[in-house]
């Protein structure tokens, strides 16, 4: 018997990939394949009748009249037998045959002796487990008998097939609805980060026309502001308005200083990605200090020098930026008489937008700015 | 029944975008109301509350920490006007018990907001 085994041309691997894509293993009853193995069992007169299906530790039946079970481990298996032969495999009695005259099934309860069993093969001729009858006394089939197992069998494939083939489509549907859920959340998103945004630029009008003496002032601070918010929401836009990195942000300020011969600005810090929450605020202080140091402070004149630095820590959990923006080198520095934008800003916007805590302090030697806050890592639109 | 602090009457803003609430501030400090916030989030507000009532409220619709309608309801109760000063429609579907209450929807001048105020407060009995 075991001279006619030639090596099959799928190995065990790509069969079991095969088995799981038909999505059938641990599916309850149904009764198209429940009337496949009736049928089967009447056709062929026999008590017994399985869809087996050969998973890798045991024999799984989708259908099955007369065993009264609904697996049985690969060693009680004579379907396994059946699948790896082409076509029909019948053994006329199972006791006379020394494959299976010591199987359990076979020497003992239910004492089966007759087996007809006929394969289930994919398109590809993978095959998959076996539409089998089975009787407990020794017997044969006849020719029309044979012939209607293997067209049963060949409709429990189809079955399985066009079961593939929706479960597939659902997969599909799935995947797709998920695409369009996103897209709607990312809608939705942008609609409220535009009106809140607009709403934002609308009381930069009000909070620079306060801060501000004439319209030439005005309109050059604010436009000034609005370039800063600009830049952030762009870097912001290439993550789906979620995060922007740091070093961007705080170089989008400081890049007309980069091309000075002497050098005018160090960033000193790890890659970090801020939420847009924490990237609009922060990038609209940087401005302002930047704003300030090419006024006042140490971008003002030749010598001076900005060191900008982070780091970032988790205390309970909770992971926190600490930004230090410290300048040297420039004219002496005294605490202005008037409280500006850009002093609001650091001290109020910080503190309520991003939960700082925020220092300023006007050494004489130049401006530091200390701010420490949480960072939010929570995102509303999933990254890829 | 106004609150008054110094004669002014007392306006409850909830704004978790730090740059709008301040402005708000501003405008009502403006037009002589005294503030009470901004409150970036409903817990800061409803805490707020356990203890003071405004004469007046502009609730933001969603908070961080979620929607405005339990301090509104609290506004309802105690008989206080308020409006909603959101980026979302008024039609949609955030709030939809809500929707006889004020509601200006994000961008508006400052001056609409205030006057809307003003009307909350002078017809409230």
């Amino acid at each position: 018997m075991s001279n006619d085994q030639i090596s099959p041309p799928w190995d065990e691997c790509d069969r079991l990939a095969a088995l799981r894509s038909y999505r059938i293993l641990g599916t309850p009853p149904e009764p198209t394949f429940d009337e496949l193995v009736q049928l089967a069992a009447s056709a062929c007169q026999a008590p017994i009748a399985l869809i087996s299906l050969i998973d890798e530790s045991r024999q799984w039946f989708k259908a099955e009249v007369g065993l009264g079970v609904h697996e049985t481990p690969l060693d009680r298996s004579i379907c396994l037998s059946a699948m790896l032969r082409p076509g029909l495999t019948i053994v006329p009695d199972l006791i006379e045959d020394p494959r299976f005259a010591h199987n359990p099934l076979v020497a003992g309860e239910p004492y089966l002796r007759f087996y007809a069993g006929a394969v289930l093969e994919t398109p590809a001729a993978v095959p998959l487990g076996a539409l089998c009858v089975l009787d407990h006394v020794p017997r044969a089939l006849t020719e029309e008998q044979a012939s209607t197992l293997a067209v049963l069998a060949r409709q429990v494939m189809s079955q399985l097939e066009l079961r593939r083939i929706i479960a597939e489509q659902d997969e599909r549907l799935a995947a797709n609805r998920q695409v369009e859920q996103r897209q709607a959340l990312l809608v939705r998103e942008l609609h409220h980060r535009v009106k809140n945004t607009l709403a934002t630029v609308q009381a930069l009008v009000g909070a620079t026309g306060r801060s501000t003496g004439s319209f030439e002032e005005f309109y050059r601070s604010f436009s000034r502001r609005i370039t800063a918010l600009a830049k952030t929401h762009n870097l912001l836009t290439e993550d789906y308005w979620q995060t922007a990195p740091l070093r961007q942000i705080a170089l989008n300020e400081l890049k007309p200083f980069a091309e000075s011969r002497v050098p005018r600005f160090m960033l000193l810090g790890p890659p970090l990605e801020l939420s847009a929450d924490l990237a609009v605020p922060v990038g609209m202080a940087l401005h302002e200090l930047t704003t300030n140091a090419a006024r006042y402070g140490a971008l003002s004149a030749p010598g001076g020098y900005v060191e900008v630095r982070w780091t970032t820590s988790e205390v309970q959990g909770v992971r926190k930026l600490h930004l230090e923006w410290k300048e040297c080198g420039g004219p002496p520095v005294r605490e202005p008489q008037h409280q500006g934008f850009g002093s609001t800003l650091l001290r109020r916007v910080l503190p309520m937008q991003c939960n700082a805590q925020v220092e300023v302090h006007y050494d004489r030697e130049g401006l530091r700015f200390r701010m420490d806050a949480p960072l939010i890592e929570q995102r509303l639109v999933p990254d890829y | 029944m106004i609150q008054q602090t110094h004669g002014k009457p007392l306006a409850l803003v909830l704004e978790d975008e730090a740059l709008i609430a301040l402005d708000l501030q501003d405008e009502l400090h403006d037009a002589g109301y005294e503030v009470a916030g901004p409150f970036t989030t409903c817990s800061a507000a409803l805490e707020w509350l356990r203890t003071k009532t405004p004469d007046t409220a502009i609730l933001d619709a969603a908070l961080k920490d979620g929607l405005c309608r339990e301090i509104a309801l609290e506004l309802e109760r105690r008989e206080v006007p308020f409006l909603i000063y959101s980026g979302h429609h008024e039609d949609s579907e955030l709030l939809a018990d809500l929707h006889h209450v004020p509601w200006i929807e994000k961008p508006a001048p400052p001056a609409l907001l205030i006057e809307a105020c003003q009307q909350l407060v002078a017809g409230h009995p």
